[in-house]
């Protein structure tokens, strides 16, 4: 169904583009803090947008928590105020997704263009007044008793978002006056590869909210500390490199993630020779059980594994029992074998083993069930034993399997996830557990002084080198086998 | 007329009688472990009793182990029920078969009757003498000697190991699970001293109903219940809704967006800027955190998107030209049709959406009311550590608050873990289908 335009219509269609552009900057702009308009005290953060403080109170009141404790009442800031700063912020975020809906009416016929732009002027409207309510606070910031402790300021977000706003006015008006009126009887119609773009539209949001915008968040790696004269974009980078205790902890936190995934990779072929020897086990009923039971662990957390581990290896736990029994330890409690530093590379590896054989063995057994019957029967025929076929028929049929499952590890040798050393660190054995994204936690988030931009370096080069390993085994995969993996 | 035919009655043509003398012997074998049996003679039918009886200087003298015999007698016990589990399950895993099985099973009949004489004359001679029970010990070993050699005779020796050893490993991988369980059913005080390890004792439910005292623990299984419910449908429905979306070539720059979605698999900017992304997003300490940012997951909807494509391309126009919009066909014909495949990535978005805790611990981290069960388990199972490590170091090691810790901490595991254990069974298919689904594309 294509929407009929009159010639009128189609040459100012240009019009309606640039609408429609000037529109997404303005959404865009809601994401950046540097323009946020309700910035109107120092004391709130400089990495917050305009979009985070419309959609989230606390974002904005935490700032002022100091300002408003009963102790400091004399400085003469009210709960209201602060109020007053959200509600800008939220009216102006209000005309913004107003904004948004109009320019995707603008995709649609004349009438529907005509109405986005009475929206996106109506929006428009509003968003001035957001504005001007947060360009106000100003006014009663600067009014209280003692205005140097909230360091009031006008944002250049407020100038700039008011030009934004006249400017779609103006345009919105102009589309509106340009189109012809439609006929009387016109629905709203649009393109079918608008409407399916249109419905597409918030999970492309979503992926670009979740997946992409992150991406934004590596300019904190750039952030000189506040207590620098000159601001060095550099700084932290040097610092990777130069001081004494980072200097020690990198080595050491690449070995671990080096020592286990090393291991891993040593050992992937565990699955495979699990899942051989397991399609040996000719009746059905005991394999089937086998093959539930064993791939149970891998779908509990490692949370439960651990308490798993902590009921079996604590103290009176039925390690320590067994121990007891066979005269290692003299008896009940033994030692706390979780607190152990020693081993952890492989009591990590076994712990993997434990949850993931099982499952990680599944791929394999599909793979030997889809291997031609025939060439067994053939086998036998020739005398071929039964190590004999394994070797010569199902290893060969699983490996193309196992390379793409390896080279896929080997991509992965920095990311082993953290959930597992997350859980099994404790003070004694940080030192060997500690693997690159642990690191990246504790040194980010997890530590009494977090360290932000040196946590978001670590982690970008991360990004960056596993993104070239993964092309890297990509492209060995394509010349390899002839196919990609990715 | 009729010829009679007289059968011989022996253990080959009566399978059923040699079935029930089996399982008999069998039952024998197991209660007496449990020092249930008393056969009348005032003798216990008990492993455990029987190795207390042996001599110590001999087996002393072999292991080395000078001061601690009556221990390795305790863990050779413990080893022979691991045997005995492995072997009842081999055993299972050989029958109906071939014919030869039950060759197998006609000698291990013979071996279990054949077991009975030396055990009813040891315990008369008990009876009579008081002693000489060491006789018994022959029982459960003459059982294995006896189907052992006929197995190998039979040219099962692979089976045997080969069953042997993956008996063995699944015996690991759900014994802690067991183990955990009758932790938590039993006796609080043998528990905190390490005397529950193959067998419940003092069997109570006040630990589970003592969960249900604790306010932050309903709360928490509140969230969790609540996330795995909302977050798998909210992911459900997107991931089937842009599987869908992405089959339609008439869609404004399909090509982009299908792969502006799928690279997002490959690549992330690191904790983090995800972190703090989230955290300006308003999402920290919010219940939404939980399910926003996982509505969109591209291998899902790859998944989806590949099982449409197999859905023959007739069924979608005939809906249009009945008129039926985009949305209507997807609701009406689409989605009915994708059953299979949701019902995979729902089983496995409902695991991933109950496991999850690390974004509890990052995200939620000043609201403790939104905290998930397995955020609170965590905590629950710091505390202990922490709190066992301090204590030591002090050298005031306080056993009452270790012991509730342990304890509750073990509670709430099995709790968190039980519905997967209920659930896995039934949904077992639906995984595996999800994994080779995913091995087409990986």
């Amino acid at each position: 169904m294509k929407i009929i335009m009159t010639e009128k219509a189609r040459n100012w269609a240009v019009l309606v583009i640039i609408l429609r552009v000037f529109i997404l900057w303005v959404c865009l702009a809601a994401f950046l803090p540097i323009l946020n308009p309700a910035r109107v005290s120092e004391l709130i953060s400089e990495n917050y947008s305009l979009f985070t403080c419309a959609v989230s109170p606390s974002a904005t009141s935490s700032h002022f928590e100091r300002a408003l404790l009963p102790r400091n009442a004399h400085w003469g800031l009210e709960q209201s105020t602060v109020s007053i700063i959200y509600n800008g912020a939220f009216v102006a975020g209000l005309a913004i997704i107003g904004l948004g809906t109009a320019a995707c009416f603008s995709l649609g016929n004349i009438k529907m263009r005509r109405f986005g732009a009475m929206i996106s002027a109506g929006s428009a409207v509003l968003g001035i007044a957001g504005v001007t309510i947060l360009r106000s606070t100003y006014g009663i910031l600067a009014s209280i008793n003692e205005p140097e402790r909230v360091r009031p300021m006008i944002p250049g977000g407020i100038t700039a978002f008011y030009i934004m706003f006249v400017l779609v006015i103006i345009l919105s008006a102009a589309v509106f006056l340009v189109l012809p009126k439609p006929e009387k009887g016109t629905r709203m119609a649009m393109d079918a590869k608008y409407r399916l773009f249109l419905m597409m539209l918030p999970f492309l949001v979503l992926v670009a909210l979740f997946a992409y915008l992150p991406l934004f968040g590596w300019r904190y790696a750039f952030q000189s500390p506040v207590e620098l004269e000159n601001s060095d974009p550099f700084y932290w980078f040097k610092f990777l490199f130069t001081n004494r205790g980072v200097r020690m902890d990198i080595p050491r936190v690449m070995t671990n993630t080096f020592a286990m995934s090393g291991i891993g990779i040593a050992t992937a072929w565990l699955p495979m020779v699990f899942a051989v020897f397991l399609a040996e086990m000719k009746a059905n009923r005991p394999r089937h059980v086998v093959q539930t039971l064993t791939t149970i662990p891998n779908f509990i957390s490692w949370i439960l594994v651990y308490s798993v581990a902590f009921a079996i290896f604590s103290t009176e736990g039925f390690f320590n029992w067994m121990l007891a029994n066979i005269g290692v330890i003299e008896s009940l409690p033994g030692p706390a074998h979780l607190m152990d530093s020693r081993h952890i590379w492989l009591k990590m590896w076994l712990w993997g083993t434990w949850k993931g054989l099982g499952w990680s063995a599944i791929i394999y057994i599909a793979g030997i069930s889809s291997i031609d019957p025939q060439l067994y029967e053939a086998a036998t025929v020739d005398g071929a034993g039964r190590f004999r076929r394994m070797w010569h028929i199902t290893i060969p049929g699983l490996l193309s399997t196992f390379f793409v499952l390896l080279l896929l590890s080997i991509a992965n040798i920095l990311s082993n996830g953290m959930e597992q050393y997350f859980v099994f660190e404790n003070h004694m054995n940080r030192g060997t557990i500690e693997v690159l994204d642990l690191y990246i936690y504790n040194t980010g988030i997890g530590s009494n002084s977090p360290n932000i931009p040196l946590a978001t370096i670590v982690g970008m080069f991360k990004t960056i080198i596993s993104v070239t390993l993964l092309f890297t085994a990509n492209r060995v995969s394509k010349w390899l086998r002839g196919e990609t993996i990715v | 007329m009729k010829t009679m035919i007289r059968r011989e009655w022996t253990f080959l043509n009566r399978p059923k009688a040699f079935w029930i003398t089996s399982a008999g012997a069998a039952g024998v074998l197991i209660l007496s472990l449990f020092n249930w049996v008393d056969i009348g003679f005032g003798v216990k039918f008990n492993l455990f009793n029987v190795w207390g009886k042996l001599d110590d200087s001999g087996l002393n003298f072999l292991l080395g182990w000078s001061q601690r015999f009556q221990n390795v007698k305790t863990f050779l016990s413990a080893l022979l029920i691991i045997l005995i589990v492995s072997f009842v399950l081999l055993i299972i895993s050989l029958i109906k078969y071939q014919s030869k099985k039950r060759l197998i099973l006609v000698n291990l009949g013979f071996g279990l009757v054949a077991a009975v004489p030396p055990v009813f004359i040891t315990s008369v001679l008990v009876t009579f003498q008081g002693e000489g029970i060491e006789g018994l010990t022959i029982f459960p070993f003459l059982v294995f000697a006896v189907a052992f050699i006929a197995i190998v005779l039979n040219g099962y020796t692979f089976e045997i190991l080969n069953g042997l050893f993956f008996a063995l490993f699944t015996l690991i991988c759900i014994f802690p699970f067991y183990y955990l369980f009758i932790n938590t059913i039993s006796d609080n005080n043998l528990v905190a001293v390490g005397r529950i390890n193959i067998f419940p004792q003092g069997v109570h439910l006040g630990n589970y109903a003592a969960l249900l005292g604790v306010n932050e623990i309903g709360r928490a299984a509140f969230i969790s219940i609540a996330r795995t419910i909302i977050g798998t449908v909210t992911m459900v429905l997107a991931s089937a809704f842009v599987g869908y979306l992405v089959t339609k070539n008439a869609m404004l720059g399909r090509k982009f967006i299908y792969r502006f979605i799928i690279i997002t698999m490959y690549f992330n900017a690191g904790l983090i800027p995800w972190f703090v992304n989230i955290q300006m997003l308003g999402l920290t300490n919010n219940f939404w955190g939980y399910i926003i940012p996982a509505i969109v997951q591209p291998f899902n909807i790859i998944l989806v998107k590949t099982y449409i494509e197999s859905i023959p391309k007739e069924l979608e126009e005939s809906a249009f030209m009945d008129g039926a919009g985009y949305f209507t066909t997807f609701r009406k014909i689409i989605f009915p049709l994708c059953k299979p495949i949701l019902a995979t990535i729902s089983v496995f978005g409902a695991v991933g959406h109950w496991n999850s805790f690390m974004d509890s611990i990052i995200l939620m981290g000043g609201e403790p009311r939104l905290y998930t069960l397995q955020h609170r388990l965590y905590l629950y199972l710091r505390t202990n550590a922490s709190d066992i490590e301090t204590r030591m170091r002090e050298g005031s090691l306080n056993m009452e608050s270790v012991i509730d810790n342990r304890v509750i901490s073990l509670t709430v595991a099995m709790a968190t873990i039980v519905p997967i254990i209920l659930v896995y069974p039934f949904m077992q298919r639906y995984f595996q289908k999800g994994l080779m689904l995913g091995a087409v594309k990986g």
